[in-house]
């Protein structure tokens, strides 16, 4: 169960693709002036990430590690393609919405970095699990940008008014820089503090276990 | 290497499983194509589900041109309200470019009543077409009175006017097909009158006053740099201007307006002249000579106070028109309203 | 001839791949450390796409769309700019070392650019806003990708220049590194912003 544990985390934070890798930049940066088209972006590449994790993995076996590259690049496509097509029949609103990202999520390093780092390596299940530790991630980070971007840069939410006020650079590439930039040096920094925090508090507890074992003695 | 020992090499497993993955996933995403494809008819109707804002049955309806400033590409009716859905084309954008648009047509009662949405579906050479807003789109809905739509009246943020007109000329054309297949057409009454060249004879009315004297209200298109102009102008029995006022002045900007030449802003250069008189302040007649130099209209703004002399030209030289073939009807109409009023 | 200018103006300036639409921006933060690896990322990148579209934009309208295997797109479009990149490598260490040397080690990475493949879907794609009333063929597609290629190379060139200034001043732990580098292309997008209000 630690191994899971371990795998959700790492995707989550502390090897969270958008903010501590930063990976995957060019839809981030291309779709985080609307929440919902961040989201659906998000939501996309989870799932694709998911199958190619789950296929790759379990085909670990049988590809030649020469070729590999290219057959995981052509399993990607393939459920790029599909993921488009679907799109494009049941969910029409965000498959415009995405526009050309979409086909772009091809060649997201994200997809192909953790076929490459954990799936030929690891068995289907840890895989699947990766995929979705990993797709939340980038999702979640997503969709905290595109929510700052879309209230504070046109003044909504996924696509409702809420208030006049805005700031229109927000809600273009210069904002969306700004703020991704900004969103990665608080992660950090969060991040940072809470180790040392526990850092302290882990030797805190050494001394004190160290004092009460020489009163003791 | 014998062809055993590739049979057993790296090499051909390599090419093995490459082929097998592709082919796989060719076949897979051709099952997929053939299950998911979104044919042209959906596409079609989701496109008009998104004007509409709901789904709505259509038919086709035969497509036919009335105007000349637009293009009709397709036609429906829509058999749930009978509204009518039509993409027309407008020409005279910038650069010679052109707009496409969704225009949905209100029609109650054999008649038009109105323009329900306008949405633009692609366009040519129009780099401003972004910042036509919705908001701006939206305004056709107000806009529509009696039947054309007047480009100034259109707000947008594109500065290049082109983008506009073309929109307008698309809206426009649809009115005219629309009107023309309800069997609506009015008769444009000014259409065979003299220096019409400029005037929105569509937009253009006039009403004959008791005393015999004769009030135009113009619509001047757009000259160049300015956009068209209202004027009314009232002549008397004589032929002669008694009154003369711009109600909307097209300048592109009120620095312009200020190089508009004074007599012609307020009427004082007009007043009072018949043609002969209006034609004499052009040396060469009515017509703006090349170099738009060297005439007393030839001030910063040319181009806006020939609209105007152009519109005093119109008024003067047709006046007599308008007396000759339905003065006494018109009169007649007139006075007999006044007369109920009175009772 | 004005079709060119309004190819040239928007691929370099109003929709630069980087600061308009935020093709590529991968090797924009990654390889901007130092203006000598810029500028020879950017002239890798421009070349690959070039010989891409050179490659796709036939493929595409002449075979693709008359057999009517038009979504099989992304993994034709793929799978020949991974070959190409790898052709070309192979082609450049045999041919000239020291090219090799100065831009050999970017190519491997080019291939999964999100600006090289998003060149060729673009192309393919509704040009009409760019093109005017010109129809698109070939030449305009390559002019385009070129031109595209060109504006990538000169926003590289100037994210380098301004990070090589930045390496002079110490910033605080949590900024440096990639959110001080966003911070500077926040700029950039700001100046280029501006050319979005040239009219053409």
């Amino acid at each position: 169960m630690n191994k899971y544990k371990k795998i959700t985390l790492d995707g989550l934070i502390y090897q969270n693709p958008t903010f501590m890798l930063v990976l995957g930049t060019c839809p981030t940066l291309g779709l985080i002036s609307s929440a919902f088209s961040s989201m659906g972006m998000g939501l996309t590449v989870l799932v694709v990430l998911t199958l190619s994790n789950i296929i790759i993995s379990a085909l670990r076996k049988v590809i030649p590690s020469a070729v590999r590259i290219p057959c995981y690049i052509v399993i990607i496509a393939t459920l790029v393609t599909f993921a488009r097509m679907f799109l494009e029949k049941f969910l029409p609103d965000l498959y415009d919405s995405l526009g050309g990202f979409l086909a772009l999520i091809v060649v997201n390093c994200i997809i192909l970095g953790r076929a490459e780092a954990f799936a030929n390596k690891n068995g289907v299940l840890e895989s699947a699990a990766d995929g979705i530790a990993n797709g939340l991630g980038f999702t979640v980070a997503l969709t905290i940008m595109g929510v700052i971007c879309e209230f504070l840069g046109k003044g909504s939410l996924f696509g409702a008014q809420i208030m006049e006020f805005k700031i229109g650079m927000l809600a273009t590439p210069a904002g969306a820089f700004l703020v991704y930039g900004l969103c990665i040096a608080v992660f950090v920094y969060i991040i940072d503090g809470f180790e040392r925090w526990r850092r302290v508090k882990a030797n805190k507890l050494a001394r004190e276990n160290l004092l009460n074992a020489k009163e003791a003695a | 290497m014998t062809v055993k020992q590739f049979f057993k090499s790296t090499a051909f497993k390599c090419i093995i499983t490459l082929t097998c993955v592709l082919l796989v996933s060719g076949i897979f995403l051709t099952i997929m194509n053939g299950l998911l494809a979104v044919s042209d008819a959906e596409r079609f109707e989701r496109a008009i589900n998104k004007i509409y804002g709901k789904s709505v049955k259509t038919e086709t309806v035969a497509v036919a041109n009335y105007n000349d400033n637009a293009t009709i590409d397709e036609a429906y009716r829509v058999k749930d309200d009978g509204n009518y859905l039509i993409k027309s084309t407008g020409k005279g954008g910038y650069d010679n470019g052109t707009v496409t648009c969704w225009i949905v047509v209100n029609v109650s009662g054999g008649a038009v009543k109105g323009i329900d949405k306008v949405v633009i579906e692609s366009n040519k050479g129009q780099s401003y077409i972004d910042r036509v807003s919705d908001k701006a789109l939206n305004q056709f809905t107000e806009l529509y009175t009696d039947g054309i739509i007047y480009t100034q009246d259109l707000i947008t943020n594109a500065t290049v006017k082109g983008t506009k007109t073309a929109i307008c000329n698309a809206v426009n054309g649809a009115l005219d097909f629309v009107n023309a297949l309800l069997g609506n057409v009015t008769e444009d009454i000014y259409a065979e009158f003299d220096f019409v060249e400029y005037i929105e004879t569509k937009l253009t009315s006039h009403e004959v006053n008791e005393d015999g004297s004769i009030t135009f209200h113009i619509v001047t298109k757009g000259l160049k740099e300015p956009s068209g102009f209202k004027v009314d102008i009232t002549i008397n029995a004589d032929g002669v201007v008694t009154d003369y006022t711009v109600t909307e002045n097209g300048s592109t900007s009120n620095t312009y307006v200020g190089q508009m030449h004074a007599g012609i802003l307020d009427g004082t250069l007009f007043e009072g002249k018949d043609f002969a008189g209006i034609e004499a302040i052009l040396d060469n007649g009515i017509s703006l000579p090349s170099d738009n130099s060297g005439t007393e209209i030839s001030t910063g703004a040319t181009h806006s106070n020939y609209l105007c002399l152009y519109a005093a030209a119109f008024a003067t030289k047709n006046y007599d028109k308008l007396i000759v073939d339905d003065g006494g009807n018109e009169g007649g109409g007139e006075t007999d309203e006044g007369g109920t009023e009175n009772e | 001839m004005g079709t060119f200018i309004a190819i040239v103006l928007s691929a370099v300036l109003t929709n630069n791949f980087i600061t308009a639409k935020t093709y590529g921006i991968c090797p924009f933060l990654g390889v901007s450390k130092k203006t000598s690896s810029a500028a020879g990322m950017g002239i890798a990148v421009t070349l690959v796409m070039v010989l891409a579209t050179l490659v796709t934009y036939p493929i595409y309208t002449y075979v693709m769309v008359p057999l009517k295997i038009e979504f099989l797109e992304i993994i034709f479009f793929i799978f020949i700019i991974a070959s190409l990149v790898q052709m070309l490598e192979k082609i450049i260490q045999k041919v000239s070392p020291t090219l090799y040397g100065a831009m050999g080690i970017y190519l491997p990475l080019i291939t999964t650019n999100c600006a090289v493949l998003g060149v060729t879907e673009l192309l393919i794609g509704d040009m009409s806003a760019i093109l005017g009333n010109a129809s698109m063929n070939i030449g305009w597609a390559v002019i385009y990708a070129l031109f595209a290629g060109l504006g990538f190379t000169l926003v590289m060139i100037i994210m380098s220049g301004m990070r090589e200034k930045l390496n002079y001043y110490k910033t605080p732990k949590a900024i440096s590194g990639f959110p001080i580098a966003m911070v500077t292309a926040c700029f950039i997008c700001m100046a280029f912003y501006v050319f979005s209000l040239i009219s053409i």
